[in-house]
């Protein structure tokens, strides 16, 4: 990996730094349970482009995702108590992504809608186990 | 419906063996080891000269508390995904969230300030050079060290310079103190209403279950993205560290008590604490308690400067971190500096290091339950938690351990309002 990106030295990237770099121990398995994401964004233009910016994620590879344009929008169903939060979002005029994703990704995905894509909230639903996520 | 949710969700969690509970213990050691700052040291020596062994009961009580509201720390940024100031945020608003992490934010503040001044002590004991010197120079090298390096792997080696406090176990049972009276002050509380064993109490509760490893435990399991799976893993680790970090707590307290209360010794320096390891270092035992006081500082006070940066950062929805860049994280940083920056004003203006530790820790101790109350609410929430939500000996515990906390506060300020702040 390191070798692949001194390759690109001189041709967009200006150094290489490696020293973070260290090998993890995967302990944890995937696909055993999900989270769903909700995040509310000012306006649903905002909550579309935070969608994007979330897709082209090169890590990431959420299960589901999509902008929730009406409280009646079926992907509301998945969220439970979270429904009434995001409908109130809704009724204020604000735009709502939901991403549902491995609980194992569940950190990365609310960390980029968190902090990266500056939502106005960013909630998580429980872990549930992946069979029953739907 | 919920007790099948719960045994669905947690279905993967195998049976633990022996070599399974030896090979969980690890991170909630380095945890338990940053608990006993300079600042607890400090507390627990102060508390074991004024009062001999007669708060032993209290430290026994406090620990199964400080277990469980470590994994409550734990447990809800495993669920939620995200540190406790975004999560207090998230579900209740800026109006409770931002006192809440301000306290905190302050307590840390004026601990790293202690903690500073407590380093510069020791190295006074050990060069001669008088401690207002060594101030800046701490403080800018930590700060240093917490903003530009991996912080996180730099504690795992500084944790041996703590483990030098495992020589008051050796000190302890080398002063020969009567066991028997241990003993019975661990086990038969003993409960005086002056002024001074009130404070003590609030002291030592507030330096065990500290809020600044609140916040740090949570942050921790954020960076590490740790997750549900091997909770119990986790519980057993948190477990093993907070037993370690109380069952030093308390050879220091016997240590101190039967060195120092028993020949009615004050502690009003930091040599005047070292005398409690005279039983087992002799006349080294000055420099070996310096260099626990100096190795506690350097594991602690970045801890506490990044809590506190953990907190502002979360209720501002700011990038966060410390295994971020600086650049990738800077308002995070920069609060990280800020705290050092004022934490060395108060230490150059402090004039009595172990006044201004023990202090700190009453402090503690005041927002400690506003804290646990605001964790107890979040972790038995099942919106929040679903089949995670607390259990009911989660629940009795982590509501007794506020109880005893808001009690000790009460009885303190009542006594103190009538006969003044004494120690």
């Amino acid at each position: 990996m390191i070798a692949e990106a001194q390759r690109y030295l001189g041709r967009g990237l200006d150094d290489v730094d490696a020293h973070r770099l260290t090998v993890k121990r995967h302990d944890q398995r995937r696909g055993l349970f999900d989270q769903t994401i909700i995040a509310a964004f000012p306006n649903p233009a905002v909550a579309d482009h935070a969608l994007e910016f979330m897709r082209q994620h090169r890590r990431l590879k959420p299960k589901e995702a999509g902008t929730v344009t009406s409280g009646d929008d079926p992907l509301l169903e998945s969220v439970g108590e979270f429904a009434t939060d995001a409908r109130k979002a809704l009724d204020a005029g604000h735009g709502i992504l939901l991403t549902r994703v491995d609980e194992t990704d569940a950190f990365e995905a609310r960390e980029l809608l968190d902090e990266d894509t500056r939502s106005i909230w960013t909630v998580v639903t429980p872990p549930v186990a992946a069979n029953r996520a739907r | 419906m919920a007790g099948a949710q719960l045994y669905r969700g947690r279905a993967h969690e195998k049976r633990l063996g022996f070599s399974d509970v030896l090979r969980a213990i690890g991170p909630g050691v380095i945890t338990g080891g940053a608990d006993n700052d300079p600042a607890g040291i400090a507390t627990y020596s102060v508390v074991g000269a004024t009062a001999g062994y007669a708060q032993n009961w209290l430290l026994l009580l406090s620990t199964p508390m400080l277990i469980v509201v470590q994994q409550i720390s734990a447990k809800v940024a495993n669920v939620t995904k995200t540190d406790l100031a975004t999560l207090l945020r998230s579900t209740y608003g800026a109006r409770v969230a931002t006192p809440a992490v301000l306290l905190m934010v302050v307590a840390n503040v004026i601990t790293m300030g202690a903690d500073l001044l407590a380093m510069a002590a020791a190295l006074e004991l050990v060069t001669g050079i008088r401690f207002m010197f060594w101030i800046v120079p701490l403080a800018g090298v930590m700060a240093y060290v917490t903003i530009f390096t991996d912080y996180r792997v730099l504690s795992k080696y500084l944790l041996w310079l703590v483990a030098v406090f495992a020589t008051y176990i050796l000190a302890a049972f080398l002063a020969r103190p009567n066991w028997g009276d241990v003993l019975l002050s661990t086990l038969v509380p003993h409960v005086s209403f002056s002024p001074a064993y009130l404070l003590g109490s609030v002291a030592l509760l507030g330096t065990t279950i500290t809020p600044y490893l609140f916040f740090w435990q949570a942050a921790g399991e954020v960076e590490e993205k740790r997750g549900v799976q091997g909770m119990t893993q986790r519980n057993i680790d948190i477990t093993a560290g907070m037993i370690w970090s109380n069952v030093t707590a308390f050879f220091i307290i016997v240590s101190t008590g039967t060195v120092l209360y028993a020949h009615h010794a004050s502690i009003r320096t930091a040599a005047d604490a070292a005398r409690a390891l005279e039983p087992f270092a002799g006349r080294y035992a000055t420099d070996l308690f310096a260099v626990g006081i100096i190795g506690a500082g350097l594991l602690a006070i970045p801890v506490l400067a990044a809590c506190a940066a953990f907190g502002v950062a979360g209720l501002a929805g700011w990038r966060r971190g410390l295994g971020r860049h600086a650049q990738n994280a800077p308002q995070f940083y920069v609060v990280i500096g800020l705290s050092f920056l004022v934490a060395m004003e108060l230490a150059v203006s402090a004039i009595d290091p172990i006044k201004a530790l023990f202090y700190s820790q009453v402090l503690d101790g005041l927002i400690a339950p506003v804290l646990i109350v605001l964790m107890l609410l979040l972790t038995s929430n099942r919106k929040l938690m679903g089949s995670y939500v607390n259990s009911l000996s989660t629940k009795v515990i982590g509501w007794s351990a506020a109880g005893v906390m808001v009690l000790a506060d009460l009885a303190t300020a009542y006594q103190v309002g009538g006969h003044g702040l004494q120690v």
